[in-house]
């Protein structure tokens, strides 16, 4: 859908690749520059150090570094800044470029990319961007067309524009943190960092909509993408709320329109060969209608109950719902009870788990769950793209790129002959190594 | 068909959401600068009595409709009638895209009969499971948008039941990405002049929004549980934490940071711990570190704490509650608030997210029912004659215009 559109992505973490990925996913051309730490440093050529990995990995210590990496069957040798499942994920449908832009070479390099790109997206703090020449008032001289996307923290403005964050430090300044919680208790993250693909989902739509404008104007733009932004934006109605009446008590589970609503413990399973797991069962009652839809799939006659048949009597007994009706699903298996609940328009659905969701038959159905040969690596499954069109697709899955593993053939597209490309090589400006020990 | 040329502004979206993925989705084309405009039934849309409430008279007012449907223009149609669809046709011969929220059935019978006649029109479908697949008819919430998600089982206590976040952010992010979903398929038309379905599935458009834990299970085949407010399983201090007046968020998974953590806690003999020596390592001893980091915050306030913090490159911030973010210097600072002065004076909401090239530079309130009926039917080509013979017959209603 994209293709002939050039993306440059300077994405760390994730916020910013998911930008590049999404891009890509819609076929762009995307070439993420990376630095050689990029990815973490190799290991010293230290017996030590080696013999506490074959600890880790016999099961006799705990892993010693990277854990978040996931690597393929737990093992990162070798090569281990190439195994990463966490960054082969984010990475997808990109070319890799590692190259050293503050260089002599570097800056050729870096300008010529400028030349013939359409996008640039980045999630590093303003001064980082300046300091590696990547910034809007440099290349817009230089490519007047260009569309920089610049997806912060906080903001290029403002009095906060210099501090540093991750997602999870900007749910909890976005007040989505304080929202969440158990009733009674304190705040609660999320269980991932849902900042950043609310930030990264937003950086996408920020470069589709500048390049349609482009497209009238001619001319590039500046994108100034605070997360802080776009994650209050998706509490707009919350805080909106609150601007009038003050904030809502945290609610748990509880819904602010039906009742009873909640999670319900189901049969334990063993998924993972681990000790044996809560599974629940997630269901909401709308309205007086479905109640009685409900009540065709439990037999147990203490719902049969004058309290329970209006909404306000539910609200008003909820506590004591939830203990029945967690009763009533504490030995069932959550797919079947779901089965049964939904064939009477019952709402209801498994507490997922990540398990469930790539084993989910709905989403293989769907096409979701996709598989790719990773070079070192080998063939696993990943979540996909989400977004399906009638007339396009499914959308490519290339594999992520091996650090600097496209060096050679994308200087080479800028024009570069093999005799510089070599020189680039030598003068230390392209990378295809991780430094020793060195840790972002 | 408009929108070759003119840029975002000279894009028409019709909205005929009544869930706030296809609402969200509308109004971030809106704050891009398309003109959209808001197709609700006479008696109005259902997002108008969706909670938050903002007051519990009648006529109620719905904090999300107010700020899912600002800068949109308002039709009345009861576009479910033979009379209704003649005129829902009009429309749509005028608009680029269509964003609808219908169950998977009536989406794809809706899709055939709006893409017929009209090649190039743009059908995003927003939904919780997409139109295809054996759950596409099943029915959902926002609690159960979670369970799909993959989110509500990995967040909250592991010794109690899993937890929901508080707003329907499984379809704002579902809206988000049929925003692109819209756009993309627009840059497709440019090459090929013709519109498509797009199917956006809240639960996929989630499960592709998980930082690793799909390739936890595929690479490892382990199952992601809940850690509370720590960011398990790799990283430590990734969490929220007390502090004397109140809770602040740190972040430290970086060996240069979690050096400067400890420096700047006063503890710097805890960099050098080979215990602590990964961010891996720590969250398996969490308890105990947290347990020496309490006595430096609990002495300080969440502002001292990230004041501090910060000033050693530390990631961190306050917890703010939501009033809290009302007053937020940076989120002022940035002009950030839009005030709908229909809801009370100094009422503040969320306004453009980021500012693209055609964003509106003024405000523009949710509309009333009907505000921009006789507008917008008028420049879909209906005489005046035709109007008023649907409004008399009920069909559509015609509101007090607005000001703009």
């Amino acid at each position: 859908m994209m293709s002939g559109v050039r993306v440059v992505e300077f994405g760390y973490a994730w916020a910013g690749p998911l930008v590049g990925r999404t891009l890509g996913d819609l076929g762009a051309d995307v070439i993420k520059v990376e630095q050689d730490n990029a990815r973490g440093g190799r290991l010293p050529d230290d017996p030590s150090l080696r013999a506490a990995l074959d600890d880790w990995r016999r099961g006799e210590a705990v892993e010693p570094t990277l854990r978040a990496s996931v690597f393929p069957e737990g093992e990162p040798e070798p090569e281990p800044w190439n195994r990463a499942g966490i960054f082969n994920k984010h990475n997808r449908n990109k070319r890799g470029l590692c190259a050293d832009l503050k260089t002599a070479s570097g800056k050729r390099i870096w300008r010529r990319l400028v030349e013939t790109s359409d996008v640039i997206v980045d999630n590093f703090s303003p001064r980082g961007a300046k300091s590696l020449g990547i910034d809007y008032e440099t290349v817009r001289q230089w490519n007047p067309r260009l569309i920089s996307v610049s997806c912060t923290g906080y903001g290029h403005t403002g009095p906060f524009r210099q501090r540093v964050s991750y997602g999870p430090v900007l749910e909890a300044h976005a007040g989505t943190a304080s929202a969440t919680g158990y009733v009674g208790d304190g705040p609660m993250k999320m269980g991932h960092a849902f900042p950043d693909p609310i930030g990264g989902l937003h950086g996408a739509f920020a470069v589709l909509a500048a390049l349609w404008e482009r497209e009238e104007t001619g001319r590039g733009s500046f994108v100034d993408l605070s997360q802080l932004q776009t994650n209050a934006a998706v509490a707009g109605d919350l805080i909106l709320e609150t601007s009038v009446k003050g904030q809502a008590p945290r609610r748990g589970n509880r819904s602010r329109s039906s009742a009873p609503q909640g999670v319900y413990r189901c049969r334990d399973e063993r998924p993972d060969a681990r000790e044996s797991m809560d599974m629940w069962i997630a269901i909401t009652i709308e309205d007086d209608a479905a109640w009685l839809r409900f009540r065709e799939v439990v037999t147990d006659e203490r719902f049969d109950d004058r309290r329970f048949e209006t909404l306000e009597g539910r609200f008003e007994h909820h506590d004591e719902l939830d203990d029945l009706i967690g009763e009533w699903t504490r030995d069932q298996d959550r797919f079947v009870l779901t089965e049964q609940l939904q064939a009477e328009d019952v709402t209801a659905l498994p507490v997922m788990t990540n398990g469930d969701l790539v084993q989910s038959e709905h989403l293989r159905e769907r096409g979701f769950i996709v598989e790719w040969d990773q070079p070192g690596v080998g063939v696993y499954e990943y979540g996909g793209f989400p977004i399906h069109f009638s007339d396009w697709g499914p959308a490519q899955m290339r594999p992520a790129p091996l650090l600097g593993g496209d060096n050679r053939e994308i200087c080479e597209e800028l024009g570069f002959s093999g005799e510089e490309i070599d020189g680039f090589i030598a003068d230390g400006t392209l990378v295809d190594t991780p430094p020793v020990g060195a840790s972002r | 068909m408009s929108g070759q040329s003119g840029g975002m502004s000279g894009l028409r979206v019709l909205d005929l959401s009544v869930h706030v993925s296809g609402a969200y989705a509308a109004r971030l084309l809106a704050t891009a600068g398309a003109q959209v405009t808001l197709v609700e039934p006479t008696a109005g849309s259902a997002l108008r009595s969706r909670p938050p409430l903002l007051t519990s008279q009648e006529p109620t007012r719905s904090a999300a409709f107010e700020y899912l449907s600002a800068w949109k223009r308002g039709v009345a149609l009861d576009w479910s009638t033979d009379t209704g669809w003649t005129a829902l046709e009009r429309l749509l011969d005028h608009s680029d895209v269509v964003i609808t929220t219908l169950p998977a059935d009536r989406a794809l019978d809706f899709d055939r009969r709006a893409r017929a006649a009209r090649p190039s029109l743009v059908h995003v479908a927003a939904s919780s499971y997409g139109l295809t697949g054996p759950w596409a008819g099943w029915r959902s919430s926002d609690l159960t948008d979670w369970a799909a998600s993959g989110y509500l089982y990995i967040t909250g206590d592991p010794l109690r039941e899993p937890l929901q976040g508080a707003g329907p952010w499984a379809s704002y992010v579902a809206g988000i990405a049929s925003a692109i979903g819209a756009m993309a398929a627009l840059h497709a038309r440019r090459a090929t002049g013709r519109g498509q379905l797009v199917d956006v599935g809240a639960m996929e458009v989630m499960a592709s929004a998980h930082q690793w834990s799909l390739v936890m299970w595929s690479h490892q085949g382990r199952i992601k549980h809940r850690a509370n407010n720590r960011h398990a399983e790799a990283h430590h201090p990734v969490s929220l934490m007390a502090v004397r007046d109140g809770w602040v968020c740190i972040a430290a998974p970086t060996q240069a940071q979690w050096v400067n953590l400890c420096v700047a806690l006063d503890l710097p003999e805890m960099a050098d711990d080979p215990r602590f020596a990964t961010a891996g390592l720590r969250f398996d001893v969490a308890e105990e570190i947290d347990g020496r980091f309490a006595q430096f915050l609990m002495a300080r306030t969440r502002n001292e704490v990230v004041e501090h913090l910060q000033g050693f490159h530390v990631p961190a911030s306050a917890v703010l509650s939501m009033d809290e973010v009302l007053e937020d210097p940076q989120l002022q600072a940035r002009a950030f608030w839009a005030y709908p002065e229909p809801l009370g004076v100094g009422v503040k909401m969320p306004g453009v997210p980021f500012v693209l090239p055609s964003s509106p530079e003024s405000f523009s309130a949710a509309p009333d029912i009907g505000a921009d009926t006789a507008a917008a039917l008028d420049e879909a080509g209906l005489r005046p004659a035709e109007i008023e013979s649907l409004s008399a017959s009920g069909v559509i209603g015609l509101g007090q215009e607005s000001d703009d």
